[in-house]
């Protein structure tokens, strides 16, 4: 039955929801194991031979001191030497049974995941932001083999517990008394430590993330700094909280230490009680050399055990829920499904229609019941001020997201009923400032496309970009983590990438704004925008593209204003205010970063 | 100079590692006296002497008393020298972290090295700290034994010395191995953080696929340095485990018998023996194989650390001083760089001179490398060949470069604190007036407006600023400065051109030297002086020069008008 709890996530926001209980648990992550659950029956079995082994050594220890006190080597030792081998070479193939398990459950869910994840659409159109996803696929889902683990961990030290004192009780019942006032003395300092443990834990994380934060300023401000000369200065800046932080730090470990003292009290608490009762019984007669010690191994046994069921069993279990029920809300997030139409109809030009297209944000509507056609072959030009919906309007043709309400076709196939890869062949984007993706600039143009050399390079050549890739350390083979690029380089791989694809629909999503007028007049002309060839919608901040349109859709709060020409609208000193206004004055723009 | 060993910065805590040394000695107390106390009790108790064998159980619990207070005290000292560390080790991971990026302008770092490895390396130091003495219970317990049987610890040390060596030649291994996994994790995180951050560009190109692929080939790299790193772990903790614990314990029970019957063991001894072998060895040999893995741990992560913030390599350039000029004027002569032995060079054997008072823009298509010749005239970058010179000194070399030269590069630099501190960041000393003064010029009235004054709280983190405020904010700080030599390095391109003008000529009339990465061709119109790059050469002139004799000039203003009048027309 699933438990209501209030839980701290693992970025310190308290959640409220359900947690994910044993059979929930199993539910969710049995699927991802497949295959590979004989790794972990083997894991379990070795388990299960480790507790009798380890549960019967300290038996077979008392026979064979007995033994060797009287004088001679018996079967005691045969058993000893035999349960000490093979509880050895269980641990030893314990081991890679558990990391096959692990990794293959842990390789296999975390895939999925990140896949899913990529399959959730925009940032805003998912409940979750880029750094929750990551979070979530990156770091939460490779840690959930943990919990079979954790499980298989927990019953064995259950397991080992009850054994052990067992034999205690077998021994003497003496010994049971004294077992249980150590582990009950240890429970409530135990919780007491626990809660002070987690208010320090968060004044820690809160002046870390001031440092960090102050850090990584500095790092994106490092050419000023250079130039200003002043790197000791930031240091001392950036690391003005460390004293407040060394008090925490010094608190929260004192208090782990603390705990340490009192796990460690309680070990030599029992030893020293159980040998004392030992000693009291051998002197009554009432057990043998042997038997002490087997006592005092057997109390040491259950005493260890426990206090490992408590301190990493438990508690880890209970972290690992809260981790899977974000795993599980992410594997539960609904994800858009592809068409099957896969026929392409005709090479020429797209045609495209929106029909009532509504798209709701977060604060108000973004797009406002949206009529518009743009016949195949034309460029349209989409103009308004910052937030008006351009850019949602845009991601629409080649679904990057679907609208709430309404249908977009292109050559009067509704985009929803297109497969994937035919939609993708259809429209071609070009974006403000694309991510560049893969190792090298080749495959930041690519993008996986499968290209040769010369048709890379002609794609480079039409974007204005094969210039600057030459210049660069190894040209197309440059790796991209080792080369900063400007943000009109970024633009023009971007520009690249939507040349390189040649599909008869192109949007650009203010693709051109950190190019000056020169060369982005040169890009428009080389990527056939201004072709009959091509259709192409265009976010426009500037006059001088809009001009260059063949028609200008005007957008003013989500809905058209008017569909005209530039020269017809430009008399409006309300679509004048939307280049005023817009991000990019109007002028010739050099480089932008 | 780089990151030193995390043990470094525990011994310069000498004193406290002195106490944390002394404390450690009681708490091996208990577990070494326990064999004897229990072999003398029970062979008190089997000779009916029972106050005699209650008298060293007692013993042995009072030496276990002296332990947890040792702990108690060794505990908050290992607590408080690892706070000291973390301090240490943050400010050198910020100070070397910062001093790299500044001079190599890359940044290979994430904040990792703040919130990841120093914070695992001070709580793998502290767990050290604390238990490194019960690693002391295997020779504690050896002590012990020596004192029960001579013999037996002849067979056992053997076994013991083994374990050690076993021990330390997989260590190697073990390090190798979690490092492995650490840079496949990471290899992998990183290429999810891609495809996560890319989702937009990978829906518009199709290219899912292509992503999905390769964080599959990330995640199977992990996969393998796991099992690898665990089967390797198994096998060692298993034979470390066998010749520390049950190989001693099994060869001294094979000799005991023959003890027994010549007499030279009492049963008492033998069971004081077997809690030395068995509890006291078994705790320790468990206690050292953490230790060792600690000790990989910290290798690891230092190894990672020292990677992140750079070697520091020593400065190329030597610092010079000399008498500041007062009007400097810059001689170049042979100016040459490039990024890379086999890239184009960005500027070649330049030569030219810029008079104090001078002001110069520089123009030329994306991506030229008009910043990186911007650097070089303001001293911050240095040439591989030729000489940038103020009053016969290289500039870079100059101890006065950073009053000499203000240079804005387009990443303006804003940090969280006040207004003020980020205003006065060049110049602490400066007056109320002063501070009006230049606001007013550059044109900072709206943002104070909207700040509410100069000691308004800005913190980036949670709204902060926008982009041409922040221009604003180190345009203001720059001008404040009042150095001689000024370089804008397309300072100015989140302003809309009224604002750039305005700002632009707020330095023109302070008489410094100005060098402009112009934006947009508009600066050219303001400059004495405008320098040409087209990736064939460098070209200077006057606009009126330039308009007649260099094309790609005349195109770029040609393209310029054009759009001015379309969008009056």
């Amino acid at each position: 039955m699933p438990r209501k709890k209030r839980r701290v996530s693992s970025t310190g926001v308290t959640l409220t929801g359900e947690l994910p209980d044993t059979r929930a648990m199993v539910a969710f992550l049995a699927p991802y194991a497949r295959g590979a659950w004989h790794w972990f029956d083997l894991q379990a079995a070795l388990a299960a031979l480790s507790i009798l082994v380890a549960l019967a050594t300290p038996a077979l220890a008392a026979v064979a001191i007995d033994q060797a006190v009287a004088g001679r080597i018996g079967w005691g030792f045969l058993g000893l030497a035999g349960a000490m081998g093979a509880a050895a070479l269980f641990g030893i193939a314990s081991g890679p049974a558990a990391s096959r398990f692990g990794v293959a459950l842990g390789g296999r869910l975390t895939r999925r995941m990140v896949a899913h994840a990529l399959d959730l659409g925009l940032p805003g159109r998912r409940p979750f932001s880029d750094g929750d996803l990551l979070n979530r696929t990156g770091s939460l889902a490779p840690g959930m083999p943990g919990y079979a683990s954790t499980v298989l961990r927990v019953a064995t030290g259950l397991a080992m517990v009850a054994g052990s004192l067992a034999a205690l009780l077998f021994i003497h019942w003496l010994f049971v008394v004294v077992w249980a006032v150590g582990v009950g003395l240890l429970a409530v300092v135990a919780r007491r430590f626990m809660a002070a443990l987690s208010a320090e834990q968060s004044d820690n994380d809160e002046l870390v993330g001031r440092i960090v934060n102050a850090y990584t300023d500095a790092l994106a401000g490092r050419r000023t700094i250079r130039a200003a000369g002043t790197v000791d200065r930031e240091v001392d800046r950036i690391t003005h909280p460390l004293p407040a932080l060394a008090a925490t730090s010094r608190n929260i470990l004192r208090l782990m230490g603390r705990g340490a003292v009192v796990l460690q009290s309680a070990d030599t608490g029992v030893l020293v009680a159980t040998a004392v009762a030992g000693i009291g019984l051998l002197a009554v007669g009432e057990a043998t050399p042997g038997a002490l010690l087997a006592a005092v191994r057997y109390a040491q046994m259950a005493y260890g055990n426990i206090a490992g069921v408590f301190d990493n069993g438990w508690f880890h279990i209970a972290l690992l829920r809260s981790q899977a029920s974000r795993v599980m809300e992410l594997a539960d997030a609904p994800t858009t499904r592809e068409g099957s139409c896969r026929a392409r109809p005709g090479g020429g030009p797209g045609d495209i229609r929106l029909e009532d297209v509504w798209v709701h944000g977060e604060a108000g509507d973004i797009l406002r019941g949206i009529d518009l056609e743009i016949p195949p072959g034309a460029m349209i030009a989409l103009v308004g001020e910052s937030g008006v919906g351009k850019t949602t309007l845009a991601t629409l043709l080649g679904r990057l997201q679907d609208p709430d309400r309404g249908t977009v076709r292109i050559d009067g196939v509704p985009v929803a009923a297109w497969s994937s890869e035919a939609l993708t062949a259809r429209v071609a984007y070009a974006f403000e400032s694309p991510e560049l993706l893969g190792d090298t600039v080749r495959d930041a143009i690519t993008l996986g496309y499968d290209a040769d050399d010369a048709e890379v390079e002609a794609a480079a050549r039409r974007a204005e970009a094969d210039a600057f890739i030459r210049r660069l350390p190894d040209g197309y083979g440059t790796s991209l983590d080792e080369t900063p690029m400007s943000g009109g380089e970024r633009q023009r791989l971007g520009l690249a990438r939507a040349a390189l694809r040649d599909s008869p629909v192109l949007v650009l999503d203010d693709a051109l704004s950190s190019l000056d007028v020169a060369t982005a007049a040169r890009v428009f002309a080389a990527l056939g925008t201004l072709s009959e060839e091509r259709t192409a919608i265009i976010v426009a901040h500037r006059a001088s593209t809009a001009a260059a349109a063949d028609i200008v859709a005007w957008l003013v709060d989500g809905r058209i204003r008017r569909v005209a020409t530039h020269a017809e609208l430009w008399d409006d000193p309300a679509y004048r205010a939307a280049f005023a206004v817009s991000a990019k004055p109007d002028d010739a723009v050099m480089e932008d970063a | 100079m780089t990151i030193p060993p995390p043990i470094t910065y525990v011994l310069r805590h000498r004193r406290q590692v002195v106490q944390v040394a002394g404390w450690s000695i009681g708490v091996t107390l208990a577990p070494m006296v326990a064999g004897r106390a229990i072999a003398s009790a029970v062979d008190a108790a089997s000779a009916g002497a029972l106050e005699a064998s209650f008298l060293w159980l007692a013993g042995l619990a009072g030496a276990g008393a002296v332990g947890v207070l040792s702990l108690m005290r060794l505990s908050r000292l290992a607590a408080d020298i690892s706070a000291d560390v973390q301090t240490e080790l943050t400010r050198d991971v910020v100070r070397h972290a910062l001093a790299d990026a500044v001079r190599s302008d890359r940044v290979l770092r994430s904040g990792a090295e703040l919130t990841q490895h120093v914070p695992a390396l001070v709580d793998v130091l502290s767990l050290m700290l604390r238990t490194a003495p019960s690693g002391l219970f295997a020779i504690g317990a050896v002590a012990g034994l020596a004192t029960l049987s001579g013999v037996l610890l002849i067979l056992v040390v053997p076994w013991l010395a083994v374990s050690a060596f076993l021990l330390a030649a997989l260590m190697r291994r073990d390090t190798r191995n979690q490092r492995a996994v650490m840079l496949a994790s990471e290899a992998s995180y990183g290429e999810m953080t891609k495809a996560i951050k890319g989702v937009r560009d990978l829906m518009a190109a199709g290219a899912k696929d292509f992503a999905m692929e390769r964080v599959y080939r990330r995640i199977a790299a992990v996969n393998r340095a796991r099992l690898q790193q665990g089967d390797q772990h198994a096998i060692r903790s298993g034979l470390v485990n066998a010749t520390a614990t049950w190989l001693p314990a099994l060869t001294a029970l094979a000799f005991v018998p023959a003890l027994v019957r010549n007499g030279s063991l009492t049963p008492g001894e033998v069971v004081g023996t077997f809690t030395y072998l068995l509890a006291g060895l078994s705790s320790g040999s468990m206690f050292v194989t953490a230790l060792m893995g600690y000790v990989v741990t910290l290798r690891v992560r230092h190894g990672r650390l020292v990677e992140a913030v750079g070697d520091d390599a020593p400065r190329v350039s030597v610092d010079v001083d000399v008498p500041t000029a007062t009007r400097p004027a810059i001689q170049v002569r042979g100016l040459t760089f490039a990024y890379s032995a086999s890239a184009q060079p960005i500027v070649e054997g330049l030569d030219m001179d810029i008079p104090h008072g001078d002001h110069l823009a520089i123009v030329g298509p994306s991506g030229i490398g008009k910043s990186t010749l911007a650097a070089l005239l303001a001293g911050v970058l240095v040439p591989d060949a030729g000489i940038v010179e103020v009053a016969g000194t290289s500039l870079h070399q100059r101890r006065d470069r950073c009053r000499l030269v203000t240079m804005v590069p387009q990443e303006a630099y804003v940090f969280s604190g006040s207004l003020r501190d980020n205003l006065t960041y060049l110049r602490p000393s400066a007056s109320d007036e002063d501070l009006v003064a230049s606001a007013q010029a550059v044109g900072l009235e709206r943002v104070l407006d909207r700040l509410g004054g100069f000691d308004a709280q800005i913190d980036l983190a949670k709204s902060g600023l926008s982009a041409g405020e922040r221009q604003l904010v180190t345009l203001v700080r720059a001008h404040l400065a009042a150095a001689p030599i000024v370089v804008l390095d397309e300072a100015t391109c989140h302003l809309d051109p009224a604002a750039e003008d305005r700002a632009e000529r707020a330095f023109m009339t302070t008489g410094s030297t100005l060098i402009v990465v112009a934006h947009r061709m508009s600066a050219t119109l303001r400059a004495k002086r405008v320098m040409v790059m087209d990736g064939g050469g460098i070209e200077i002139g006057d606009h009126r020069q330039l308009m007649q004799r260099h094309a790609l000039y005349a195109d770029f203003h040609g393209a310029w008008s054009a759009a001015k009048t379309e969008q009056v027309a």
